[in-house]
């Protein structure tokens, strides 16, 4: 399976990482990412997508490979603050776990960081911040401390804490991960809604009920391979059960409705039947 | 089972009772601190500044009377920003202010004067609490209670966040205000996994554990926490970068001092001047 991208804004070539130098995390990994285009990133645990989304802000450095963004070689771009900072006013990355996002004593001071560490005038900054909220629609939260906030709104503050610089690219790392499903569709909409506005965005996730709405392509990384290996629409990858099996995204499941012993696949998260 | 239930409230129950006490007192603390009233509206530079001369004029007075006007300035402040009166004096008098008194004790006995109450009389030990001695005792207390006081009423009128902003404003290091935020911040995330490994715990003990047993399991808590910890640390260090952070905190000012704001410091260090000025007209003793 393979997608035409008319207009590359990033790529990988060939690239590898592994932690402490024995833990793989990546191998060879080649993808290309369009501009506007919305791409979601399936793998189950441990498959390389935080990794995925770091080595894309530049925020670690490849063990071996190339990472180009808007045109430019950037792969040993952490080691230069200025290019670095360039990038990072480029490609948003919103992490896993919120809480490493929302170290301010406000919401609005979150969302107000990344502007400030720009040298933005401030009433840009004011600008950005307010649009940021609307966006996320928690202008209502933006005094408030976060561990004052539910799951749903720490999520949504900490996507807002990455709009406020306007990025022409936004990394979403498992959005939805541990949400009640009123909060998760809430998000779900937002980031739709986002990629409506045709903001580059990267979702990697393991949630296949989401994928349909924050997607139009996926890219499938094994389970144990951890580098691609599916890259279609996302429709086309979400009918190939298959392949999902391989990549532990579903599972075959046995269990009774009354005296009726039944065998069929599931998601991985939710349990959703297919 | 009674000694069972007993033995978890000694040490895994007051733990947690604890942990939880913190978190709920600082989130009642932000919940008052956002009520109307006199205070929560003034600037927090106006009210960081009001309450320093406060604790200064209260801390370097010789008079009780003195400390006490400063003591009735701040019951009087906190009525107007409609604080609970009975709870905001046991939280400004208890703990700190009887542990100072605990330590002054020993200097009640040592003060000479005419004595008040003589506890033992005669060659070679004579132990005799005296005016001069239960005076000093008295005024090192309320100076204790009423900058304890003061302290107290800032934070209950004033958002944690509006104060880190304060310190700022005042030319506070900024480097230092951000990492003050920062730890206050990552505290409540430590403190709740730490009670949730009390949690934990505390659900699958089934049976009385010995004291080694428990200081072992708390050592090795210390030391999941200590991990968790420098991993949170990691991940925060790489989300700063990934908003442009590279070694410069930039905040932005966001307060205009008012009218009102000028009036309450123009009162203040009105106030102050005249409780000086008493202070030093008042007689010795």
């Amino acid at each position: 399976m393979g997608i035409d991208i008319q207009s590359v804004i990033m790529r990988l070539i060939d690239v590898s990482y592994s932690y402490a130098g024995r833990y793989p995390a990546l191998m060879d990994v080649n993808l290309s990412i369009g501009d506007g285009e919305q791409v979601v990133i399936l793998g189950a645990n441990g498959s390389g997508k935080s990794t995925l989304l770091k080595i894309m802000d530049g925020l670690i450095r490849p063990d071996s490979g190339r990472l180009e963004a808007f045109d430019e070689d950037v792969t040993t771009i952490v080691d230069d603050p200025a290019r670095s900072r360039d990038l990072h006013r480029r490609v948003g990355l919103v992490f896993q776990d919120p809480d490493v996002q929302l170290f301010s004593p406000t919401v609005w001071d979150d969302v107000a960081f990344g502007p400030l560490q720009m040298g933005w005038p401030p009433e840009d900054v004011r600008r950005h911040v307010s649009e940021a909220l609307e966006t996320m629609e928690i202008t209502h939260l933006a005094q408030r401390a976060p561990y004052e906030l539910s799951g749903g709104e720490k999520k949504r503050a900490a996507i807002a804490t990455a709009l406020s610089l306007d990025p022409d690219v936004l990394l979403l790392d498992e959005p939805t991960a541990s949400l009640d499903p009123r909060s998760k569709a809430v998000l779900v909409d937002l980031i739709a809604r986002l990629g409506q506005e045709k903001k580059t965005i990267v979702t990697a996730t393991q949630e296949l009920e989401i994928v349909e709405a924050v997607g139009s392509r996926a890219i499938v990384f094994g389970d144990s391979e951890h580098h691609p290996i599916a890259d279609g629409l996302v429709w086309e990858i979400l009918q190939d059960t298959e392949l999902l099996l391989s990549a532990n995204l579903i599972h075959e499941h046995l269990h009774y409705h009354g005296p009726i012993r039944h065998i069929h696949r599931h998601e991985t998260a939710g349990g959703h039947h297919s | 089972m009674l000694r069972l239930t007993l033995r978890r409230r000694d040490f895994v129950g007051r733990s947690l009772s604890g942990m939880t006490g913190v978190l709920e007192r600082a989130l009642y603390s932000e919940e008052e601190a956002r009520q109307p009233g006199l205070l929560q509206s003034m600037d927090p530079r106006v009210k960081i500044v009001a309450v320093l001369l406060l604790i200064l004029t209260a801390a370097l007075a010789h008079h009780l009377i003195t400390v006490g006007v400063v003591y009735g300035l701040v019951l009087l402040l906190a009525y107007f920003s409609n604080l609970s009166l009975s709870s905001f004096a046991k939280r400004g008098w208890l703990g700190i202010t009887l542990f100072s008194a605990a330590v002054f004790v020993p200097a009640l006995f040592l003060l000479p004067g005419h004595p008040l109450l003589v506890l033992l009389e005669g060659p070679p030990i004579r132990l005799a609490i005296t005016d001069a001695s239960l005076y000093s005792a008295a005024l090192f207390v309320g100076r204790v209670g009423t900058s304890v006081s003061l302290a107290l009423l800032l934070v209950s009128t004033t958002r944690w966040a509006d104060q880190l902003r304060g310190m700022g404003r005042l030319r506070v290091p900024e480097v230092f205000v951000v990492v003050l935020g920062m730890t206050y911040r990552y505290i409540f995330l430590l403190l709740r996994a730490a009670s949730n490994l009390f949690l934990a715990r505390a659900s699958r003990t089934v049976s009385a554990t010995s004291g080694a047993e428990q200081r072992r399991w708390a050592g090795s808590a210390v030391g999941v926490l200590v991990k968790r910890s420098v991993k949170l640390s990691a991940d925060v260090h790489l989300a700063m970068q990934a908003r442009g952070f590279s070694g410069t905190i930039r905040t932005l000012d966001e307060y205009i001092m008012r009218d009102e704001d000028w009036l309450m410091l123009f009162l203040t260090a009105f106030a102050v001047a005249g409780l000086i000025l008493l202070d030093g007209r008042l007689p010795w003793g």
